[in-house]
């Protein structure tokens, strides 16, 4: 045995070292703070469902994390198989993949998917990459009868050949034997200068033909020198029929800044919906008071929500697409102690507010109000549990909510 | 089995003294290097406070507090990884040439021993392996040393306190030698050991072939390579990915045992049949 000595002490040392770091890193768990929404007032089953987004930080080292009213999961705690399925998967993306595991192969966009009782539906747009330089695009289709389990795959070349750089799918809809299919098209023209425009294509897929190509268009006051910017209001994550598709557009100024950079500064916006049955596109017509300048945006079937902050508090209006009529239009006062700025988010007609950061001498407040009543149904604020010493200087920032 | 694990022993003793010298080098520089950083920290901080009287807060804003993330930055601690990492690299390549080229053309004696040829092979194989693993050890040991000599020396207020996990993935090339999941740990040394047969295969067909089998030895390794990373090249060319993301695991693993299996049996067959003294 002695003399094996140079290959039983490094092992030894090697089994020994390792074995118990990661031993250790196993059995530690972790010790990172638990955070827990702690109710002052209202009704806790309304944040039974909701989950927070953030990144908690000490130092320079940054953790992403979830907080939902039943617990805390860092990034780091995942397994490895938890981390390879990917983090961030949306839930809708994660169902179809369990039910249609072989369709789903290789679907990973969720804005090209769409789903109803008879069929599951997955668009892409194919270019033949040739560097920033316009290019042929298409769009490859594919069809699951959910019934019959029969799969109806097809390619339409993209009109306009050449002349778009980029062709970002945003949306697919299918009414009866129509599928509109919604993209941003991405073009350069002589000068050097980007454009976007976004595009209705409306094909037919028992010919397999594009029947129509439409542009989402709103009314011509842009001047020269404006920048604009358009998106679609829809949560990417609704993958249903809906009647109309909200779009947003913002008309933009550069403005110098005070070290001498430009930014783009928004002066304006507007609503436009497109009719999906009809084709019709018209703008919304709201009332000078509700400015959709620096608001969000929400569309729930065909009610538009849309809430802004403002100094008195945080001014909701709920717009009815099919009556064309304001349903409601409030501001919601908040308790005068909050000042910092807050997280607002409208999910099913509940307007959910959260602050952007929590720490040692800052608490994050909570809140759940029903947009229609301006009732407040939840009141409290996200509090720390399990706080080692070495967190003490630690920094909790929430950038985003969802409900599950 | 006997044999394999003599030859291992005796291969490791051949390397053990720059080994020793590698660790010494590492553990004289980074302790020394804990020491001076703090030193020079406390000292700037002495400066700025006491001097220069400025606030204690001020202080902290604009220098931050010492940690151990500032220390594992530093030349003191990569300089010696970079080190080792370089050495060992050149050992892949020195640990069969020396065979060939040292005083007495020892290879001869090697492929003369009453044992399957494929022993040396292997032997080397897990040398190299020990020897790499070994170096991450000490390393594991000297970090828990390395943050005790920073509490020592700097005081609680001007300090962040971190863990050894934290310490490790501050650092992005600590994070890579060692990853927080031990599936991940297997899957980097995994992946560098493959390329360890790889090499050593490649080694052999120059041995075999001389100057015909250094190009012979570069094809056999691109194709390895290439094997290896197939449902990637698929993706990256062809936009295909039908698979998912535990499923691509899968497969990469079977990839990468076989192309190991491939390297141990194209070097079976040429240290018995092709290789020349």
């Amino acid at each position: 045995m002695i003399r094996y000595w140079k290959i039983i002490s490094i092992t030894l040392i090697i089994v020994l070292t390792i074995g118990t770091f990661y031993i250790r890193s196993a059995m530690a768990g972790n010790d990172y703070p638990e955070f827990v929404f702690d109710k002052q007032s209202g009704n806790e089953n309304e944040v039974v469902n909701l989950t927070l987004l953030g990144d908690f930080r000490v130092g320079v080292q940054g953790n992403p994390l979830e907080i939902s009213s039943e617990e805390t999961v860092y990034a780091n705690e995942l397994s490895f198989f938890e981390r390879l399925r990917g983090i961030y998967m949306s839930a809708e993306l994660e169902r179809l993949q369990n039910s249609y595991r072989n369709f789903m192969r290789g679907k990973d966009n969720i804005s090209g998917i769409f789903e109803d009782e008879k069929r599951l539906v997955y668009v892409d747009t194919n270019g033949n990459y040739v560097r920033d330089r316009p290019r042929e695009y298409t769009f490859d289709i594919e069809i699951l009868e959910k019934d019959s389990k029969d799969k109806l795959d097809f390619t339409v070349t993209i009109p306009e050949k050449n002349k778009y750089n980029y062709v970002y799918m945003e949306d697919v809809q299918v009414l009866d034997n129509v599928m509109k299919v919604t993209t941003v098209n991405h073009s350069v023209n002589g000068n050097g200068y980007g454009s976007e425009e976004i595009h209705v294509y409306s094909l037919d897929i028992a010919n397999q033909k594009l029947v129509n190509d439409e542009v989402i268009q709103l009314s011509p006051e842009q001047s020269s020198g404006q920048n604009s910017y358009m998106y679609l209001v829809q949560d990417e994550s609704d993958i249903g029929l809906t009647t109309y598709l909200v779009f947003k557009k913002e008309y933009m100024e550069e403005v110098e800044q005070a070290d001498g950079n430009y930014y783009n500064e928004s002066i304006g916006s507007e609503l436009i919906t497109y009719h999906l049955a009809s084709g019709e596109q018209r703008p919304i017509p709201l009332p000078e008071e509700i400015n959709t300048l620096n608001s969000s945006v929400y569309l729930d079937d065909s009610i538009i929500y849309i809430d802004k902050t403002t100094d008195q508090g945080i001014k909701v209006s709920m717009f009815n697409l099919e009556s064309q009529e304001i349903e409601t239009s409030k501001t919601i006062k908040l308790p005068a102690n909050l000042t910092e700025p807050l997280n607002t988010k409208i999910m099913d007609g509940k307007l959910y507010v959260v602050g952007y950061e929590v720490s040692k001498n800052t608490k994050a407040p909570l809140l759940v109000i029903d947009v229609e009543t301006g009732k407040t149904l939840f009141e409290g604020i996200i509090e720390t549990k399990n706080l080692e010493e070495n967190h003490l200087e630690y920094e909790m920032n929430i950038y985003d909510m969802d409900l599950k | 089995m006997r044999s394999y694990f003599k030859l291992v022993n005796f291969e490791l003793g051949r390397f053990m003294k720059i080994y020793l010298v590698l660790i010494g080098i590492t553990i004289i520089s980074q302790i020394a290097g804990v020491i001076v950083k703090s030193r020079g920290y406390l000292s700037e901080a002495n400066q700025a406070i006491i001097v220069n009287s400025m606030p204690k807060e001020q202080f902290l804003e604009q220098f931050g507090q010492m940690s151990m993330g500032t220390f594992t930055q530093s030349i003191w601690f990569m300089g010696p990884i970079a080190l080792c990492i370089a050495a060992l690299i050149f050992y892949c390549f020195f640990i069969w040439y020396r065979d060939w080229f040292g005083k007495n053309t020892f290879i001869y004696r090697l492929l003369m021993l009453p044992t399957a040829r494929l022993h040396v092979f292997l032997a080397k194989v897990t040398t190299i392996f020990l020897l790499v693993i070994g170096l991450v050890s000490i390393q594991l040991i000297l970090l828990p040393i390395e943050s005790m000599i920073l509490k020592f020396i700097v005081p609680i207020d001007l300090r962040a306190d971190l863990g050894i996990m934290e310490i490790i993935s501050n650092s992005r090339y600590l994070f890579v030698l060692v990853p927080d999941s031990f599936i991940q740990f297997i899957i980097n040394y995994g992946i560098g050991f493959m390329v360890v047969f790889i090499i050593f295969t490649a080694i052999l067909f120059e041995r075999s072939f001389r100057l015909k089998g250094i190009l012979l030895g570069i094809v056999y390794s691109v194709l390895s390579i290439i094997v290896f990373i197939f449902p990637l090249l698929l993706e990256i060319f062809f936009g295909v990915n039908y698979l998912y993301p535990t499923e691509l695991f899968v497969t990469e693993v079977i990839l990468a045992i076989i192309v190991i299996c491939a390297a141990i049996w194209t070097s079976n067959y040429l240290i018995n049949k092709k290789v020349t003294v």
